[in-house]
């Protein structure tokens, strides 16, 4: 088989890290091939010297056989490289047909040909059954659409090898699944494609071979018949991950949270939350499954002090605590891991210390008075730091220099080293990958042992069936049932996530 | 033996003028307000090149400036300008560490019990000058309104106003018009963009002849008419605007002030209520160079030529001979003594208009 | 380089290149920049009075670069600080014309907190517009200094106006005038400098030493974080617009306690918003702020003297405005460079 891509012992050092150590890729010509790794084991840093966007320390590079060396992103679109980015680089106010030329127009004469530009663009989404509308406006198109068009512009540029940087995180399971559809038809065709992901599932489902890293170095390259999962996720990790949570029975005594009739309405001022009841016990983990926008958030911002409920209660160990500040539920024991850790989570200007006291900042011991005690705060965030194990171990680096998994612990470090009577976790392991997955879900599960009340809500079905105790199931801002996920099923959960009651599904 | 001591004589003669030095320290305005920075230091370097000495400006940015401007100014000059009624207190502050060095304040009031021989004050009879501004307006206008925009209305501003009203009211009473007049403020003197606004406000509320007395802001008020009139004849030619006037009997004007502006858009500018300020500037240095200096407070009046009309250059033409003539009799009886215009307001409201029969 | 050598480097470098461009300039016009050059730094350091007139003029920009430059760490963008220095002036003086009677112990500290009182309550008014409205305060600072422009003419023309010529108010009580500190001919440098120096070391001490400081700057970068924490964003920002006009108002007591001693129409000059350009070129810090005035105040001190040298002093406009461009820019390059790092990191 010719190879289409060869790295050989590349290495890139950033100050501080060896990003690639001695790594070494082979791709065949017509094969997906998948790049799998935990975030920061160096996949986008090896795809972008491929790329030319940066140039490798030492090593080298070869495209269908030949030695090349790439001084930019122009020199590997030339060798018939394309990639397409996990952040668009589309223009919203242009067409399609306009964004894929943009840089490289058809012109007449020095008159720029939109027609032509059009016709090709057709014709390429025709070839590869693209289905997109090369006149309409970008702004006007659903993600997975913008997706395709920066396929197209890839392909327009006479790519034969495309490299796709994460590109289902942005897609809804549906979208996944055209996407791959597509890809097929790609490597039918003969293009070359490169799949960067930690979604193991996608991973298995899409590649023909699949090159494993951890730490800047290449740890495995598999073919996915002689593979599974676990295999994956062991050479990833360096260690065995446990996928199904172990968790001894929950001993739920006196109810913690309880809530009555709860109506709340979204930012358009639509009700979003429309008679929510229900409670969650001491040394439980009640979980909410849903598909996103069903209320979840606005429920969450409701019991959290974020945004007043326009009726019903909502009681705290037994006093009534609706529409309370934040600063009061916090008084009272409530934490909240958010589901937007960037927007809610962090001030990511300061450093991680500063961060590790939001919300905590005006007490003692990290307060005297009305200064803040540095000593104290850096104690305690050293002392978080080295039990939640947290990296890089600097607590002065500011939040925005954490990576995304890192950046997440930073937070349920936080909300749970406040000794909370009651967690709200939202979302907690979003983007995050294996490892931190795991370690997360353990420290919920060691929460909920140790008496505190949790409430989850995740759109994660998995997450949501491995770790809760008692499970409900929200549709258009109602819940349309509670069951106990030691009695139920995927399917019944899933009919409920699409809108059938509880008594209904039974009945099914 | 005599040849050489003529020779040092001269040579000394030409050292002393040549060090003779005469600084002008502006106030914020600045040069360039065609108003009266400007003509001081026209009067101030016409008389400077007359006797050859060496004369500069220093211009303020901002009022905490006067005060080490004119320090310095003083360590360096003989005479010393200060411009402007903003510059009152630095002016006296300054002065009283300099007593060998001349100082000339214009438009400057002493602050009451401080007279220093050192420092000559120069202020106008600004409503004589609005009084001409006023009885022209109020023979022109055609919609028998006519409008005042003053700068902050401080006592020189508003004895323009005064002099403006008594004249617009003496022209009614003698030829039986009715004139109504529109009163604003800018309070600045360096913006152009609120004279402007003013101006045009005015105009649209009926007015047809706006008297400016707001420094730069006034440059803006001219700028204002030009529009309005350029848009109503659809020419800026002075020809063109004469023949419309002619023909239709009305315009939109505006009334310079403190110099002659009339050349700032011909034809558009009536006339200008002038200060003799270069005179001030003139008489200022030539009076230190000659010795003649004499400390105090000068007003200066139609008499003295510290207040007067432009010569309406471009505008004879539209203005009938008749209230010429008229204004020449006028400012015979203004000479004499005969008509006092008033200086305050308390003498304004009890202004009456004195029988006048014209001899012609 | 370590972040704080850099903020020191940036603006020194930033300095000579201005003076360098700003030489071209100078040549253009027939001039000799050395020459130039040299009257600006005689007419800036020269002499006792050279000196003394660059601390008078840097005392009022520290101050409003103090208001600026703490709104923007909490978040706002305070261009108010004109009207605010207006009305903390203009209050002042009407109480330090009436205190005569009172020793200048009490009269001197009393106005000034009159004074920051008045700037404070005037910026309040849009830090409660925002709060409760969400009325952005550029929009309504803007509105409110047009209001104390012309409040300020009407009360130094009619109720508080005296004499003739200048529209300004009566003296103020000799009780309440600042003690100079040294007296260069008609050139007093008073200690209101030191008043400023003290408040931006308070400032400093509030922003990075206190939990209100925490507040108002998480508030500034991040508001959603910042209520997720339970900081009361609305209190904060009337807080630190309060804050930020009290030090604007001072702005305007000092200058009438020290330099007019009384209160005059046109008193701010513009430095309300020289206090915009000021934080920028002194990075929001307070001990930056400082050096900054200082730079701005020597270079507008040292321009009147290059006046005789037969240079215009708009010369002086050109060094502060590539000054300025040139801070803003490194801004720029470093948000690239942090934008860099991070897709490093990932």
């Amino acid at each position: 088989m010719e190879k289409a891509v060869e790295l050989i012992q590349i290495v890139k050092r950033f100050p501080g890290v060896l990003a690639n150590d001695h790594v070494d890729l082979t791709v065949f010509k017509g094969e997906i091939h998948s790049i799998v790794g935990e975030n920061g084991a160096g996949k986008t840093t090896l795809m972008n010297q491929l790329y030319g966007l940066l140039r490798p320390d030492s090593g080298e590079i070869r495209i269908f056989g030949q030695k090349v060396n790439f001084k930019g992103p122009r020199d590997a679109i030339a060798k018939g490289i394309g990639m397409v980015h996990q952040h668009f680089m589309l223009v919203n106010t242009l067409t399609v047909a306009e964004n894929v030329v943009l840089g490289s127009e058809t012109t007449r004469g020095i008159i720029f040909d939109l027609k032509e530009a059009q016709r090709k663009v057709e014709k390429l989404s025709k070839s590869y059954g693209l289905q997109i509308d090369p006149t309409a406006k970008i702004e006007n198109l659903p993600v997975g659409m913008q997706q395709r068009v920066e396929i197209i512009k890839t392909l327009y540029r006479g790519a034969e090898i495309l490299i796709l940087d994460e590109p289902t995180a942005v897609l809804t399971p549906q979208e996944t699944q055209e996407l791959f559809s597509i890809l097929r038809k790609l490597k039918e065709s003969g293009k070359t494609i490169i799949f960067i992901s930690h979604k193991l599932n996608e991973v298995m489902d899409i590649s023909d071979r699949i090159t494993v890293m951890r730490q800047g170095k290449v740890t495995g390259v598999l073919n996915k018949n002689e593979t599974n999962v676990k295999e994956i996720a062991r050479l990833m990790v360096g260690r065995e991950i446990v996928f199904t949570v172990q968790k001894p029975q929950a001993k739920a005594s006196d109810v913690v949270l309880r809530v009555e009739n709860l109506w709340v309405k979204d930012y358009r001022k639509l009700d979003a939350v429309k008679g929510v009841s229900f409670e969650v016990k001491k040394g439980e983990i009640y979980g909410i499954a849903g598909v996103a926008g069903n209320g979840q958030s606005e429920l969450v911002e409701a019991l959290t002090g974020l945004r007043k409920p326009e009726k019903g209660k909502i009681f705290l160990l037994g006093e009534d605590v609706t529409g309370k500040p934040v600063k009061e539920l916090r008084e009272r024991g409530m934490t909240h891991i958010p589901e937007d850790r960037h927007k809610y989570g962090l001030i990511l200007q300061y450093p991680a210390y500063y961060n590790m006291i939001l919300g905590r900042h005006y007490v003692p011991p990290f307060a005297r008075g009305d200064f803040l005690d540095q000593k104290k705060i850096q104690e305690f965030t050293a002392q978080v730091f080295s039990q939640f194990d947290v990296r890089p171990n600097n607590i002065k680096m500011l939040g925005m220099n954490f990576s995304g998994g890192n950046q997440q612990k930073l937070v349920v470090a936080r909300e749970m080293s406040a000794k909370p009577k009651l967690i709200v976790v939202s979302q907690p392991t979003r983007g995050l990958d294996v490892g931190a997955t795991e370690f997360i879900h353990k420290a919920l599960i060691e929460l909920r042992d140790t008496g505190v009340a949790v409430l989850l809500i995740s759109m994660e079905l998995d997450e949501i069936m491995s770790l809760s105790d008692r499970i409900a199931v929200m549709y258009n801002g109602q819940i349309m049932g509670e069951v106990d996920p030691q009695q139920t099923t995927i399917e019944e959960i899933g009919l409920m996530m699409a809108g059938h009651k509880f008594e209904e599904v039974r009945r099914f | 033996m005599r040849k050489v001591l003529v020779a040092i004589l001269l040579v000394a003669a030409v050292v002393f003028a040549l060090g003779f030095k005469v600084i002008m320290v502006t106030d914020v305005g600045g040069l360039g307000d065609k108003s009266f920075n400007d003509g001081t230091w026209e009067g101030a370097l016409r008389a400077a090149k007359e006797i050859g000495a060496e004369a500069q400006v220093i211009q303020s940015y901002e009022q905490a400036d006067y005060i080490p401007n004119l320090t310095k100014a003083a360590q360096q000059a003989d005479v010393v300008f200060a411009v402007g009624f903003m510059m009152t207190d630095a002016l006296f502050k300054v002065a009283k560490q300099f007593p060998n060095t001349y100082f000339v304040g214009i438009d400057i009031t002493p602050p009451e019990g401080q007279t220093l021989p050192n420092v000559v004050c120069y202020i106008f009879k600004e409503e004589q000058a609005g009084f001409y501004a006023g009885y022209i307006a109020a023979a022109m206008t055609s919609t028998g309104k006519i409008g005042f925009v003053g700068g902050i209305p401080i006592p020189p501003v508003e004895r323009f106003r005064y002099g403006f009203e008594v004249g617009a009211r003496i022209y009614s009473t003698l030829h039986k018009k009715k004139v109504e007049i529109l009163r604003g403020y800018t309070n600045d003197f360096e913006d152009p963009k609120k004279g402007k606004d003013l101006t045009l406000a005015q105009y649209a509320q009926g007015a047809d002849i706006v008297f400016l007395a707001a420094g730069a802001c006034g440059n803006g008020g001219i700028e204002a008419a030009k529009e309005k009139m350029v848009a109503l004849v659809g020419s800026d030619k002075l020809v063109d605007i004469i023949d419309y006037y002619t023909k239709n009997k009305k315009g939109y004007f505006a009334i310079g002030v403190d110099v002659d502006q009339d050349y700032m858009a011909p034809g558009v500018v009536l006339c200008s209520a002038t200060k003799g300020i270069s005179s001030a500037g003139y008489y200022g240095v030539k009076a230190a160079w000659e010795g003649t200096f004499e400390g105090g407070l000068k007003i200066l009046g139609i008499k003295e030529d510290g207040a007067g009309v432009s010569p309406m250059k471009y505008t004879k033409g539209m203005i009938p001979n008749i209230v010429i003539a008229e204004l020449e009799y006028l400012t015979k009886l203004i000479k004499d003594g005969k008509i006092v215009i008033p200086d305050t307001e308390d003498k304004l409201k009890a202004f009456q208009v004195p029988s006048i029969t014209f001899p012609f | 380089m370590s972040s704080k050598l850099w903020a020191f480097v940036v603006p020194i470098v930033s300095v000579i290149i201005a003076l360098l461009i700003s030489s071209i300039v100078i040549v253009l016009i027939g001039q000799n920049p050395i020459v130039a050059y040299t009257a600006l730094f005689r007419g800036a350091f020269g002499s006792k009075l050279a000196i003394a007139s660059v601390v008078i003029k840097s005392t009022p920009l520290i101050l409003t670069g103090l208001a600026v430059g703490f709104g923007f760490r909490a978040g706002l963008f305070n261009i108010g600080a004109e009207g605010q220095m207006v009305m903390g002036a203009m209050i002042g003086t009407a109480f330090a014309i009436n205190v005569a009677w009172m020793p200048a112990v009490f009269a001197i500290p009393l106005t000034m907190v009159v004074g920051m009182i008045a700037g404070a309550g005037y910026a309040a008014i849009a830090g409660f517009l925002k709060a409760k409205t969400g009325a952005h305060e550029v929009v309504t600072t803007i509105m409110l200094n047009w209001i104390a422009e012309y409040l300020s003419s009407y009360v130094v023309t009619v109720p508080m106006g005296v004499g003739f010529g200048t529209p300004k108010s009566p003296e103020i009580a000799n009780s309440t005038k600042l003690p100079p500190l040294i007296t260069v001919q008609a050139t007093e440098l008073t200690s209101g400098i030191i008043v400023a120096i003290i408040a931006a070391i308070v400032i400093y001490i509030i922003l990075e030493k206190t939990t209100k400081g925490y507040e108002l700057k998480g508030t500034g970068f991040n508001p959603y974080a910042a209520e997720y924490g339970g900081i009361k964003i609305s209190q904060n920002i009337v807080l630190a617009m309060a804050i930020s006009g009290a030090l604007a108002g001072l702005a305007g007591t000092l200058e009438v306690m020290g330099v007019h001693h009384r209160f005059l129409g046109t008193l701010s000059g513009g430095k309300g918003f020289d206090g915009i350009s000021i934080a920028l070129i002194g990075q929001n810090h307070p001990i930056g702020i400082i050096f900054a005035a200082l730079l701005m105040g020597s270079l507008r001190t040292g321009s009147n003297e290059m006046q005789f040298a037969g240079v215009p002093k708009h010369i002086i406009l050109i060094v502060q405005a590539i000054i300025i461009f040139l801070v803003a820019a490194d801004r720029i390059v470093r948000t690239m460079f942090i934008r860099k790092k991070k897709v490093k990191v990932s």
